[in-house]
């Protein structure tokens, strides 16, 4: 029982991302063909003497979550 | 809803895992290109971990958020929704540029990326949101965060496992 129910939320997990893959395949096609010249160059190994930008992006996550904290704890209400 | 101890301490534990990826994965220059590709993989795994534990949450929100009751669960439903469209985002179009992970998985040959081209474009950007929406999602289950971690290590100090 555990497993169906387990299976059948998977396929309604993969049909709502299928549906977000359709969408976002459709944007990737209204770009124009990229310049031939210049090749994507990423490093492939780690270094290690990027740690202070690895420690800058979670000060910077952590902004995020304290600004987004501040705001959402505003309680907005409809009625 | 009372989540056993054993269920909160992993589901915890993968949260913080988590968190602590999706940064990681925002500084290729630090982890390199092969280990960014590897641990998105990974983060793609935990991703579907996280929704299938959280199933009973999105399923009664689902339920619960049309007629709107109130704009806070309206900008939760709205907030999650647009998180999985981004991190689904985020991992396609990381497959689809893979150079390293995907092509020793299926045997292909790595595709030619270019500066510029449109799923490098796609990633970067989509990568961006999911930081952003990734740390908003954490303010709005903020609460549960810090109850959670409470409960885990006033347990861990108490000696039960």
């Amino acid at each position: 029982m555990t497993f169906v129910r387990t299976v059948a939320r998977l396929t309604m997990m993969a049909l709502a991302a299928a549906v977000f893959i359709g969408l976002i395949t459709l944007y990737a096609h209204s770009f124009g063909p990229p310049s031939p010249r210049e090749r994507e160059r990423r490093n492939s190994e780690p270094q290690l003497k990027s740690l202070p930008t690895l420690l800058q992006q979670y000060l910077v996550f952590g902004a995020i979550a304290l600004a987004g904290r501040k705001i959402l704890r505003l309680r907005l209400t409809l009625r | 809803m009372k989540v056993p101890p054993p269920r909160l301490k992993f589901t915890f534990s993968l949260n913080l895992v988590l968190l602590l990826t999706v940064c990681a994965l925002e500084q290729i220059p630090f982890t390199g290109a092969i280990l960014h590709e590897w641990l998105g993989l990974t983060f793609a795994a935990m991703i579907v971990v996280h929704l299938l534990l959280s199933w009973t949450w999105i399923a009664a929100q689902s339920k619960r958020v049309f007629p709107i009751q109130s704009a806070r669960a309206l900008m939760n439903y709205l907030l999650n929704l647009s998180l999985f469209a981004a991190v689904t985002t985020s991992i396609y179009s990381g497959i689809t540029i893979s150079q390293e992970a995907i092509p020793s998985i299926t045997k292909t040959t790595r595709p030619v990326l270019y500066h510029g081209s449109a799923w490098v474009s796609i990633h970067d950007q989509s990568s961006n949101f999911v930081i952003a929406l990734a740390a908003l999602h954490l303010a709005l289950n903020w609460d549960w965060s810090v109850a959670a971690g409470r409960t885990i290590f006033r347990r861990l100090k108490a000696g039960a496992p």
